[in-house]
């Protein structure tokens, strides 16, 4: 196969080889994004639930929208550059709250909402953990994270563990057509400390994220509830390719918002 | 969510025995003896048959010092047995086959490096069922966005150990065990609304948040397993699924895909430990 192929996806049923690297660095970006430069979305819907000693409950339910931006980047590379958004709900409505009754702590918590990126990944040729199976294929990326999950990062805080385990699936005949973007269903998983804003800082325990969703190129894929909540909040980011600058995560947009609280006050 | 698919019609459409009307098929899932249909035809079939699943995955372990590493790779095929049953109602049982698998060969490990403790470990075979179910009429949470959809069908478990940590130190972490389990089934709408499919392809997602596993033999060390799957229903045994992970079925298990019952005693990984090992208190 030629640079050119390469370019073109001009892939034949029996050419594309996973144990190729170049060949897995365009399905893993055909598979999670496009070939070409464009904006990729997924649409996620989940459930956080709560690991206690006596056992799990569904804590809360969210919502997040991930925004990819994929451009060519040398020959044989692509350049990511990620963003998300999303929003809490309760777990009998899809709506935003920004309020919200633990039912652990019986507290009343204010919600942050959901924000990260831009991060920036380069796509370079390797070999990536493909599963197939007929003709479905996943591929999957578990990745710890060490650091603080408080309020703020003050030292005296212990560094606790996160994991995060993201998995696509798609087609191997999709990934070996003439198109730049493969259709693509993402399970996330996440295991974490809890979030500062629950306020769990006694009790026992960790959280545990699950979602699911698919790649969307249409606004009209878009769950209402997301749909609303972008209008309301974020009314540029599905067309913009950089709806903000600065780089955030749900922890940090959190700490500045309560900084920015603190000196209005 | 849930209200937006209400009486849904959908595509692609079938074409007629004339090759021109276009039939459009639809469900209500919000109408539950269509939901446990439509349930019956994902996760396994409407028609008294048999489906089976494959999957393979990785189990880690998390401890609050050490983080997250992968511990051993697992792979099997599950038998569901299915029939319809009274009241729109559906009934099946669970078998599963497998091995705990190397996770650099995908074949099946004898023993291995425990990661955390630094000691060699020996699995047990991955053997369980049979587990008895009733689907009833009841209105789950679908989820679709076009043709795709899916279920998410998160299971709490909290239990007695079969193994008292009194006696099985090592082997047991606790008195009582809790595990979440969390199963997401993907498909497509256009056939669970479809008549004439009884049984829809389908990819499963699997999560299963546990305690440690006994031959790990963590003790009571803080921490536990995160497992993870990815399979799909199989509908071609010899192109879905690895021929070493069939060959190891039909050798452990003569039978195994032809049987409606490949045995009659509920089996499981911790009765198995508790009747395969003894108690390790070093």
């Amino acid at each position: 196969m030629d640079r050119r192929d390469l370019l073109s996806g001009k892939f034949t049923e029996d050419r594309l080889n996973l144990n190729n690297l170049r060949h897995s660095a365009y399905a893993y970006a055909k598979l999670l994004g496009s070939v070409d430069d464009a904006m990729i979305h997924f649409s996620l819907e989940g459930t956080i639930f709560a690991l206690l000693p006596n056992g799990a409950k569904s804590f809360i339910g969210f919502q997040t929208i991930l925004k990819g931006v994929w451009k060519q980047y040398d020959q044989d590379s692509f350049q990511l550059r990620l963003y998300e958004t999303g929003f809490f709900h309760s777990l009998d409505s899809k709506d935003q709250i920004e309020v919200f009754e633990n039912p652990i702590t019986n507290q009343t918590n204010h919600l942050s909402e959901i924000k990260g990126g831009p991060y920036e990944t380069i796509i370079k040729p390797a070999q990536h953990d493909w599963m197939i199976s007929g003709d479905d294929v996943w591929i999957q990326e578990p990745k710890s994270r060490t650091g603080y999950f408080g309020s703020s990062e003050a030292t005296s805080q212990n560094k606790q563990t996160a994991f995060a385990n993201t998995i696509f699936r798609g087609k191997l005949s999709q990934l070996n057509d003439e198109s730049s973007i493969a259709a693509s269903m993402m399970t996330y998983n996440y295991v974490s400390p809890w979030y500062p804003f629950f306020e769990m800082d006694d009790v026992d325990g960790k959280m545990y994220w699950q979602a699911v969703g698919n790649k969307t190129q249409s606004w009209s894929d878009i769950p209402s509830s997301m749909q609303e909540y972008l209008t309301k909040n974020h009314r540029n980011y599905f067309e913009s390719t950089n709806p903000w600058t600065e780089r955030t995560s749900t922890l940090e947009h959190f700490r500045q918002s309560g900084k920015q609280d603190k000196e209005r006050a | 969510m849930i209200g937006g698919m209400s009486a849904l019609a959908v595509s692609p459409h079938l074409v007629s025995g004339q090759g021109l009307n276009i039939v459009e098929h639809k469900i209500d899932l919000n109408d539950p003896v269509q939901n446990a249909l439509a349930y019956a035809k994902l996760v396994g079939t409407s028609a008294r048959s048999m489906v089976h699943i494959y999957y393979k995955g990785t189990i880690f372990g998390m401890t609050p010092e050490e983080g997250v590493k992968p511990m051993i790779g697992h792979t099997g095929v599950l038998k569901g047995v299915w029939k319809p049953w009274i009241n729109n109602s559906f009934y099946y049982t669970l078998y599963d086959v497998g091995y705990f698998m190397d996770l650099k060969t995908g074949l099946p490990a004898e023993e291995f490096e425990n990661p955390f403790t630094g000691e060699i470990n020996r699995p047990v075979k991955i053997i369980g069922g049979p587990f008895d179910r009733v689907i009833k009429p009841e209105v789950r949470p679908f989820e679709n966005r076009g043709d795709d959809l899916w279920l998410d069908e998160p299971a709490y478990l909290n239990f007695v150990n079969k193994l008292d940590p009194k006696i099985w130190k090592k082997a047991s972490t606790a008195e009582r065990l809790s595990f979440l389990y969390v199963e997401t089934y993907h498909g497509k709408l256009s056939d669970l609304a479809n008549p004439d499919i009884t049984s829809a392809p389908m990819t499963i997602t699997s999560t299963h948040n546990t305690s440690w596993y006994p031959f790990f033999l963590m003790g009571q060390r803080p921490g536990g397993h995160y497992w993870q799957a990815i399979g799909k229903k199989v509908e071609d045994l010899e192109s879905d699924v690895p021929v070493e992970l069939i060959n190891y079925i039909e050798k452990e298990k003569p039978g195994y895909f032809e049987s409606e019952k490949p045995w009659k005693k509920r089996k499981g990984t911790f009765q198995a430990y508790k009747d395969e090992r003894q108690p390790i208190t070093g």
